[in-house]
């Protein structure tokens, strides 16, 4: 009995120590990946690194004293600089245990209203007509409602291709779909920041911005070639129009991941 | 029943394997850094 407990408080209890950090910071790694905070985590670590040597090994008293006041800043510092990523992993947090319900009451429902907006994205890819339609799910979009137009209508093929029509004063922003009901049109998305994504268009990054700081599903027509995207969980794919209604329920549906 | 494929393994064990890598390095680093600290702080 001394010897499991031994064996548990010697070696157990210290690689699942060791393997619940690993999982933190795997998934904070994972959220900054191919963005800007990358750059400055590497810095910070480089400056973790200076400010161990000078310390522990070099005993620097004034550069350790210098860059120890400034950890006891960096806290603040931090929290401004990752302000958006802070803002992703609560929120998610959030959204995966206020939707305990919603995953299990979404499950082989069939959502009527999708198919309304995936027939309207196959004529406007057809006739080469923009479009970006966003679909809400647990996190909420109002912030971004507020910059458009509040329509607050029943959703149909033929009121989508009327907003998206380019003589339209409001087809040149997002539509957002709030449940199950035309909420808002003429909303400006936040752009994707990410190195990797410079070739896109302005409409697809604003779609992939989006997609990667809430779990909205955001459908897009180019304008140029007409493909449909859809923008989910920070990636974006081309859809075939015969698939789109499959990946659009596919997508709606499921659960919010951490 | 729960049944565990080996290459399903395999794939996501590969699938971002530096980024595993660099959090499994940074958290044993990080362990031992704390465990050293709070040595000291019981001597």
């Amino acid at each position: 009995m001394s010897l499991l407990s031994t064996i548990w408080s010697t070696w157990i209890v210290n690689i699942l120590d060791i393997l619940i950090v690993y999982y933190i910071f795997y998934r904070l790694l994972l959220i900054i990946k191919g963005t800007r905070s990358l750059q400055i985590v590497i810095g910070l670590l480089i400056l973790i690194f200076i400010t161990l040597i000078a310390k522990d090994i070099l005993h620097l008293q004034t550069v350790a004293w210098l860059l120890g006041k400034f950890w006891i800043g960096a806290v603040v510092i931090l929290a401004v600089v990752f302000n958006d990523e802070i803002r992703l992993v609560l929120a998610k947090l959030g959204a995966r245990f206020s939707t305990l319900h919603y995953s299990h009451s979404s499950k082989d429902k069939n959502f009527g209203f999708l198919s309304e907006i995936s027939e309207a994205s196959i004529e406007m890819s057809k006739a080469k007509i923009g479009g970006l339609i966003v679909l809400e799910k647990e996190m909420g979009l109002q912030n971004y409602s507020e910059t458009g137009i509040v329509i607050d209508a029943k959703i149909s093929q033929e009121l989508i291709l009327s907003i998206f029509n380019t003589k339209a004063p409001i087809h040149d922003g997002a539509i957002i779909i709030k449940d199950e009901r035309l909420h808002s049109a003429g909303c400006v998305l936040p752009l994707s920041s990410t190195i990797e994504n410079k070739h896109l268009g302005t409409r697809h990054r604003a779609g992939l911005g989006l997609s990667s700081i809430t779990d909205s599903v955001i459908v897009i027509v180019s304008e140029e070639n007409g493909n449909i995207s859809i923008a989910y969980e920070g990636k974006i794919e081309v859809i075939e129009p015969e698939k789109l209604l499959d990946k659009l329920n596919y997508c709606y549906s499921k659960k919010v991941e951490l | 029943m729960i049944k565990f494929n080996l290459n399903t393994i395999k794939e996501s064990l590969k699938r971002n394997w530096k980024l595993k890598l660099i959090a499994l390095l940074l958290a044993v680093l990080f362990w031992f850094y704390v465990t050293s600290i709070s040595t000291e702080v019981m001597l």
